[in-house]
């Protein structure tokens, strides 16, 4: 497995958690356990920086929190607003400008 | 990851300027989050005292994760995020409430107020009256 959170990582977690949420509302445990499936372990959130990227989310108003009772505890669950769907939409846009960038960089010949 | 970890990251987070609903609502994903790596681990038939030590190794150490927090500055308290608008609020605040000091004052300390002001009324009724007294004493 690589390195957590590599510094280019930037803007990576969010969109992923997006991505996911968009799908079904999770924990945060299940969000971790999903991006190591959705990614084929490529990438790795550190689970306990997860959080403050859930709650900075949800700060901006991409995302509902809800604590809901499960076998006799209760769980912080997330889902995706309108909000967070515009936002998805917007970095992934931005993502793949990005990767398309890179991704036509990298095949240029290196006498080029 | 162990209680005293947890104590820790709140008194960073708290020493930060995070705002104490993010704190505690971080503290409590995070127990549960360990609870769940826990569980899993046992449930492979892992010991528990290795499961715990998985757990906290997934979990991170609490320097990462306080880190991570404090890097977003919307979780932290308004008065963190916009200082100069803090110190501008309380400065006026400070302003505003100064004339009203005396009657807050007042108000608080009615009953003094009035037990003061009833004796100097009867004490002043009292010398008028002998003062009455004595320039009629006199007259007559």
């Amino acid at each position: 497995m690589g390195q957590t959170n590599p510094p280019f990582m930037s803007g990576v977690p969010e969109l992923l958690v997006l991505r996911l949420l968009a799908r079904k509302e999770m924990y945060g445990y299940e969000i971790v356990k999903a991006v190591r499936v959705v990614t084929a372990e490529a990438i790795s959130l550190g689970e306990g920086v997860i959080y403050p990227v859930l709650h900075a989310l949800e700060q901006k108003g991409a995302l509902k929190a809800e604590r809901k009772p499960v076998n006799g505890r209760t769980r912080v669950y997330y889902s995706v607003t309108p909000k967070g769907r515009r936002r998805f939409r917007k970095l992934s846009e931005e993502w793949s400008r990005v990767s398309s960038g890179v991704e036509s960089a990298l095949g240029v010949p290196d006498h080029a | 990851m162990p209680e005293p970890r947890f104590q820790s990251l709140r008194t960073q987070l708290r020493e930060g300027g995070v705002d104490g609903r993010y704190i505690e609502r971080t503290i409590a994903e995070l127990r549960d989050h360990y609870a769940d790596i826990e569980r899993s681990e046992i449930g492979r038939g892992i010991s528990p005292q290795a499961a715990a030590a998985a757990a906290a190794a997934a979990i991170g150490d609490e320097r990462t994760i306080a880190a991570a927090v404090l890097s977003r500055p919307e979780l932290r308290q308004w008065t963190r995020r916009w200082p100069r608008a803090a110190r501008l609020l309380h400065s006026t605040a400070l302003v505003a409430v100064m004339p009203a000091v005396p009657l807050i004052y007042c108000a608080c300390r009615r009953d003094v107020i009035v037990r003061w002001g009833a004796s100097i009324g009867l004490a002043s009724l009292l010398t008028l009256g002998l003062l009455l007294a004595q320039s009629l004493v006199l007259m007559s």
